[in-house]
């Protein structure tokens, strides 16, 4: 029983997976932090502005008994995002991105502390970790190309290229599963063990959300969804019923999407539905799960991408590699044909069209 | 050992994430950043709910609320403790009331031109009245700080400027 559940586990996290596909994930999980922190750079240095007496330090954060300037922030923030570029295109990828990951946890905490501690970023920042201490730069990256012409810059700590599949790439996409998975069912476990119980997938307490919610944007705010006047409509009720069956359901058995490929896709269309209907009954966006970011570790992303170049190459074919290509054909035929007359061998070499110069070589036979 | 250490990698997240479904570990102000226990849709809400806000009164005794770009940053989770933390502390929630007036005193267009107190307050709603039937009216109001609104006559702006 254990030795299968171990050989069970064995397959799940450490099957041969090629490299290219944990470079793609880090590209889009990159390329969200990025966006996020050149986007919200302004708004979270206004928060730092605030007064210092709402400063409340959370997380790896404590440290703190009074908040910094928010020039020294502002600039930290600039590093940080410099360093999200270097995280995206792969460079020196073993000593920045550990860097760049405990920056950007740090920078996103130090912005909770002076509100409410938010919980949109939780997954972004879990992912940016993983891929961070991950071997996740060695198929797309600079670093490749850097290591292919300085083979010596891999002793610094820059990817070397791996064409190979290798379990090394992943236990890194089980573990972004992990933490894209067990956070859902934390939230599930955090109602049902309230003081609700299981009565909460009845509905009655997400609509006291949603009022709650409609409340604070009226007050604060000045406007309020429209929706949100209609809640104790009973129509409204059977809805809310559901949906909190649905949150339930989704929630607790989120990490069964491990399991199976086709789990998996079903869990992230439920899940973005989910958000996606957050997004609708109380205005909360959750942008790395409601854009499928947050789920890029369940897809062949590497397959998808080598499919869109198949298809590019085909509509657009190269015409300029293509002709070179004949060319170093015609040319390797010529000199193989004398090669063969000198030597008198008799066996003839083939080439097919699109055959370039290095695979004629490859092809003639051993004993020529 | 090739396997080892990502495997207790692997077991160290999920430790790391579960953790904080145990009470004690949830960090000094019960809920923390990454790990959280999610807390946000879980509690069943009292009735009457409440909140904080900065409500302002004209001439005739008309209520208009005071939007949170009056007195916070960020957005409006983010405006709403910021305030409730600020109305907790009669220094705070003073020091707030006063730079409110002193931003409303400076309009001179809108309904809330006309504003002549402000007040921070917390209010008790009954939310099926409120949001079912439209009686925005509160069932109670607790009144943290209150002050006027000092409108200077255009000449004297002229002046000091």
């Amino acid at each position: 029983m254990i030795k299968s559940v171990l050989g069970f586990f064995d397959r799940l996290w450490f099957s041969k997976v090629p490299a290219a596909r944990l470079s793609w994930i880090r590209i889009v999980v990159g390329a969200y932090a990025a966006w996020f922190l050149f986007t919200q750079r302004d708004s979270m240095v206004d928060t730092a502005k605030s007064d210092p007496a709402v400063f409340r330090p959370i997380g790896v954060t404590t440290h703190l008994s009074a908040p910094i300037s928010p020039e020294l922030y502002d600039s930290i923030i600039g590093v940080t995002l410099l360093l999200s570029y270097c995280f995206l295109f792969g460079i020196w990828h073993h000593v920045l991105a550990p860097i760049f990951a405990v920056l950007f946890l740090w920078v996103i905490t130090y912005s909770t502390s002076w509100s409410m501690v938010f919980h949109t970023e939780n997954m972004l920042v879990l992912h940016v970790l993983i891929l961070a201490v991950s071997a996740s730069a060695s198929a797309v990256s600079i670093d490749i190309d850097l290591t292919r012409k300085y083979p010596w810059l891999a002793k610094l700590g820059f990817s070397k290229e791996d064409s190979t599949p290798d379990p090394r790439y992943c236990w890194p996409i089980r573990s972004l599963q992990l933490a894209a998975t067990l956070p859902y069912v934390v939230a599930g476990l955090a109602k049902v063990r309230g003081d609700m119980g299981w009565s909460w997938a009845l509905g009655e307490n997400l609509r006291d959300q949603i009022t709650m919610n409609g409340l604070y944007y009226d007050v604060l705010r000045g406007y309020v969804k429209e929706l949100t006047y209609h809640v104790y409509e009973w129509q409204y009720g059977l809805l809310f019923m559901f949906s909190a069956t649905m949150t339930l359901v989704i929630e607790l058995g989120a990490p069964l999407a491990l399991l199976n490929r086709y789990l998996g896709y079903f869990y992230v269309v439920s899940i973005m539905a989910m958000h996606w209907s957050i997004l609708w009954l109380m205005g909360i966006p959750f942008r790395y799960q409601l854009y499928g970011f947050a789920y890029a570790s369940f897809f062949e992303i590497d397959l998808a991408v080598d499919w869109v170049e198949k298809q590019f190459k085909r509509r657009f074919p190269d015409k300029n590699a293509e002709s070179s290509a004949e060319e170093g054909a015609e040319q390797a035929t010529e000199e193989d044909a004398e090669q063969a007359t000198e030597e008198g061998a008799e066996q003839p070499v083939e080439h097919s069209a699109g055959q370039d110069a290095k695979q004629s070589t490859v092809s003639r036979p051993p004993n020529s | 050992m090739k396997k080892l250490l990502p495997s207790l990698f692997s077991l160290a997240l999920v430790i790391a994430i579960l953790a904080p479904l145990k009470e004690e570990w949830r960090g000094d102000y019960g809920d923390s950043f990454p790990l959280s226990w999610y807390p946000m849709f879980s509690r069943p809400r009292p009735d009457p709910e409440s909140s904080y806000y900065v409500v302002g009164q004209d001439p005739d005794g008309t209520r208009h609320i005071i939007t949170s770009r009056y007195y916070a940053r960020g957005g409006m989770n983010a405006a709403r403790r910021q305030l409730g933390r600020l109305a907790r502390n009669r220094r705070t929630a003073k020091d707030l009331c006063a730079k409110i007036a002193e931003r409303l005193a400076k309009k001179n267009k809108g309904s809330l031109a006309r504003v002549e107190k402000v007040r921070i307050v917390r209010g008790w709603f009954h939310m099926e009245e409120y949001f079912g039937k439209g009686n925005k009216e509160p069932v109670r109001e607790h009144t943290y700080a209150s002050c006027s609104v000092k409108k200077r006559a255009k000449r004297d702006r002229g002046r000091q400027r």
